[in-house]
């Protein structure tokens, strides 16, 4: 090698380190797809939702809460001191309860027949 | 976007929020450095699909890497520089195989044609070049393409390659002499007095 190469590879790269490309639309477009395909979905980052907060979401939050607890809470009142007239206003509009003998027989009577033997 | 202060974030932290979700960073990042990869990667292979190819794939190896880079550890650019670089050598090797050529058959000068024959004279000596590169051994490529393509002092280099300043020393000065050998017979036909 001789010093005239040596000039020769000098001038070749300090003409090639000049090159300055644009960077073209259609490369750009695809480095942004490529980024929106690769890039990491923001819900599998985030924290798992507890099953109490999904039960939350599906009756409609803390508000529907409150209802279904009140709701609650008026049901066992009734039942436990109905209220004066609550009985016969239910009898009025659902008729009075009354025992039917569907067997027509007494079903049990032949086991009694057998205890006693 | 910026941070706390009304600094522009850095790459990694751009990186950081692109992981996270945030598509504006994205965007940020390949405006910030996509330009210097493609220009290492033309400057390297002298050949713009090529290096359009290069600068895509060495993009998407980032996007791919978001969600696990550790800050501190590296500089993003220095990572590029790095993954361009290692993209660049395997074309040029993949290219030294398919031609299984001397430099004989390389960068013969096209027929001047008047307007643009200073531009042709210029792309075929780049072409030379390249081809030249791709003879060298990958290291020795790399190096010199650090050094004398896109002006990395030899710390930097040492950082991107991760190797000591000694080696990049050694590699450049053994990687130049044998560029110069490669183009020895060459500089009449590419445009060079041979004085």
């Amino acid at each position: 090698m001789t010093d005239p190469d040596a000039k020769a590879v000098d001038a070749a790269l300090d003409e090639a380190s000049m090159v300055r490309p644009e960077v073209p639309d259609h490369l750009m477009n695809a480095v942004m797809m490529d980024a929106a395909r690769l890039q990491p979905r923001v819900a599998a980052a985030m924290p798992r939702q507890s099953l109490w907060d999904t039960f939350l979401d599906l009756i409609g939050g803390w508000p529907a809460v409150g209802g279904l607890a009140a709701a609650g809470v008026a049901g066992v009142w009734l039942g436990a001191a109905p209220p004066v007239g609550l009985e016969s206003a239910a009898a009025s509009l659902l008729g009075e309860t009354e025992a039917i003998d569907l067997w027509g027989t007494d079903v049990l009577s032949s086991f009694e027949i057998g205890e006693g033997l | 976007m910026t941070g706390g202060q009304g600094t522009p974030l850095s790459d990694a932290e751009l990186l950081a929020a692109y992981a996270a979700g945030d598509g504006d960073a994205a965007q940020l990042l390949a405006a910030r450095l996509l330009p210097g990869v493609l220009g290492q990667a033309t400057r390297m292979l002298a050949d713009q699909a090529e290096a359009e190819d290069v600068a895509q794939e060495a993009m998407i190896r980032l996007w791919k890497v978001a969600p696990d880079w550790r800050e501190g550890e590296a500089q993003v650019s220095t990572w590029l520089y790095r993954v361009t670089a290692n993209l660049c050598t395997d074309r040029l090797r993949k290219r030294k195989r398919a031609a299984g050529h001397s430099l004989d058959d390389v960068a013969e000068p096209p027929d001047p044609t008047p307007g643009v024959e200073v531009r042709m004279q210029q792309s075929a000596r780049h072409q030379a070049l390249a081809d030249a590169l791709a003879q060298l051994p990958e290291r020795q490529a790399q190096a010199v393409a650090l050094r004398h393509l896109e002006g990395h002092a030899n710390p930097e280099i040492a950082r991107i390659m991760d190797i000591s300043v000694r080696s990049v020393e050694s590699l450049t000065a053994r990687g130049k002499r044998a560029l110069a050998a490669i183009l020895a017979g060459q500089k009449a036909a590419l445009g060079y007095d041979n004085d």
